[in-house]
């Protein structure tokens, strides 16, 4: 009974690991592709180079320098909050790709209509661009989050205790490693399931009619 | 760059100056992040030369050097097994018989589903528990060929089915049987559309060959944590070199693909609208690597000035 237990505290850790760095990966995620819009060259470049930088960069080695290279120039915090600002930093260059080719499916003559009414770039974006791009971005942001939730087992290459580093510990254990294997995958299915049914339910929510 | 397709009017005067202004503060504030990074870095002495030193030794370049070699032999020949499975899982996938399809979709599922991690951690678990003691690059290729095949059998499925039913029935009307159908004619046109969303799974994984570090499989990213255990002075200093050889690798890989939408975007312009494989006909069921969630943007779709 207590490995179920266990197997809980790890589903536990995964569902914070996920929803913590999504949070921050959406907020910032959002700010890059803003800004690779933006009329302000700075700020372009900003943003493309960080989601070129992101995508080179496999996520264990990022992972890897911020847990080992950080606390080497005095910043020291928990694993589990290392792991949560990678992944976050990480997913942030995809959102970022998402939310601009959700930007590029609002059809150009909506933004026309908006500049010849003189709307500015926020008022544009902000209430022309951004609303019509959210239905068109929850798809691949539901792709995106079960993507997120299966990255979080990076976790277990540094001990954070989520679920792949429960299974690894069990099997420590008890030897027994077709079962913990099985019960492993079956937490990580446990949360993609529901996962995808509730991107799917939001979709249908969102779909507007055209 | 043509001035219409912006998200915003050609600037005035009064806009021009505003822009500029907020361009200049843009400017100071990265330099100023990079400052207090670089000011950072100095104060605990990561420029000294001592932590240098190491990487002027040559063996210590040789040894660098054959963790990346490890990692490409692992990269390609992970590649080149999950995409011959791939081929055959995705068409088993799309196959008339039921029990085909259904034995398909369960292998792609659950090995889709699977953090990579765990798979690769189990591997090493799992299979000298049944008598097969491999070296860590067959077990870090068998986890990846099972991962990534099924990734990469729903890219071929996304290809054949983006490529539209017109095509399948045009070599049917003409007395092909469904299999040469397949092979002589769906399947080159759809590879060539997928093209660039092939590159990007093999950039995915060179990228994950670097979970060979738990098992451990001495690929780069093994190595550098080697050299900073050897010399823990230089461990940001490794890190650094090992992420520009990753770097180097993955922008080649990028540059492979932006020629090759390229090249396909010149192809289709004189035809009309291409059917690529979108995120539109990928649809919700299909999960998308991060490495390919860009290359899924309809390309025919992409606006120019708001794509900078």
């Amino acid at each position: 009974m207590s490995y179920i237990e266990r197997f809980l505290g790890g589903i536990a850790v995964s569902v914070q690991l996920t929803l913590l760095s999504f949070a921050i990966a959406i907020v910032l995620g959002l700010l890059l592709a803003i800004m690779r819009v933006s009329p302000w060259p700075p700020f372009r470049w900003f943003a493309s180079s960080y989601v070129e930088l992101m995508r080179m960069m496999p996520l264990l080695a990022l992972l890897l320098l911020f847990t080992f290279g950080l606390p080497k120039l005095g910043f020291m915090y928990s694993l589990f909050t290392s792991t949560v600002l990678v992944l976050g930093l990480y997913s942030a260059a995809w959102i970022c790709e998402v939310v601009r080719a959700g930007i590029n499916t609002v059809p150009i003559g909506q933004i026309e209509a908006a500049r010849s009414i003189g709307m500015r770039f926020d008022q544009i974006l902000g209430e022309v661009v951004l609303p019509q791009a959210v239905q068109s971005v929850i798809a691949p942001l539901g792709n995106l989050f079960i993507i997120q939730i299966k990255a979080s087992a990076i976790g277990a290459a540094i001990g954070v205790a989520d679920i792949t580093y429960t299974a690894q510990k069990i099997n420590f254990d008890t030897a027994l490693a077709v079962p913990t294997f099985l019960g492993a995958m079956a937490a990580y299915f446990l949360l993609t399931l529901p996962a995808g049914l509730f991107f799917r339910f939001l979709e249908q929510k969102m779909a507007v009619l055209r | 760059m043509s001035a219409d397709n912006l998200l915003y009017e050609p600037p005035g005067p009064l806009a021009r100056r505003r822009n500029r202004i907020i361009s200049v503060v843009g400017v100071v504030l990265l330099f100023g992040f990079a400052y207090a990074v670089g000011h950072r870095l100095e104060a605990s002495g990561q420029f000294d030369a001592h932590r240098w030193k190491i990487f002027l030794h040559p063996g210590t370049l040789k040894f660098l050097f054959d963790g990346l070699m490890a990692t490409l032999l692992a990269a390609v020949i992970s590649t080149v097994l999950a995409f011959s499975l791939a081929v055959p899982l995705a068409l088993a996938r799309l196959s008339n018989r039921l029990w085909v399809r259904t034995l398909a979709a369960g292998y792609i599922g659950c090995f889709r589903a699977v953090p990579l991690l765990l798979l690769i951690l189990f591997t090493v678990i799992l299979l000298p528990s049944i008598g097969l003691h491999w070296s860590a690059l067959g077990y870090l290729i068998f986890g990846m060929v099972l991962h990534h095949s099924a990734m990469t059998a729903e890219i071929v499925r996304a290809g054949i089915l983006s490529l539209g039913r017109g095509q399948k029935e045009a070599a049917l009307s003409i007395g092909m049987r469904d299999h040469q159908a397949m092979v002589w004619v769906v399947l080159p046109q759809a590879l060539k559309l997928m093209l660039p969303a092939l590159v990007s799974a093999v950039l995915a994984i060179v990228q994950d060959t670097s979970l060979g570090y738990i098992i451990p499989y001495e690929e780069l990213l093994r190595r550098s944590q080697q050299i900073s255990s050897f010399a823990p002075q230089s461990l940001l200093q490794s890190a650094f070199i090992v992420t520009v050889m990753y770097g180097f690798v993955s922008a080649l890989l990028l540059a492979l693909r932006r020629w090759i939408e390229r090249r396909q975007a010149y192809d289709s312009r004189s035809r009309k609208k291409q059917a690529q494989v979108t995120e539109v006909n990928l649809g919700g069921a299909v999960e998308v690597t991060p490495a390919m969630q860009s290359v899924l943007r309809p390309t025919s779709e992409r606006v120019p000035g708001r794509d900078q």
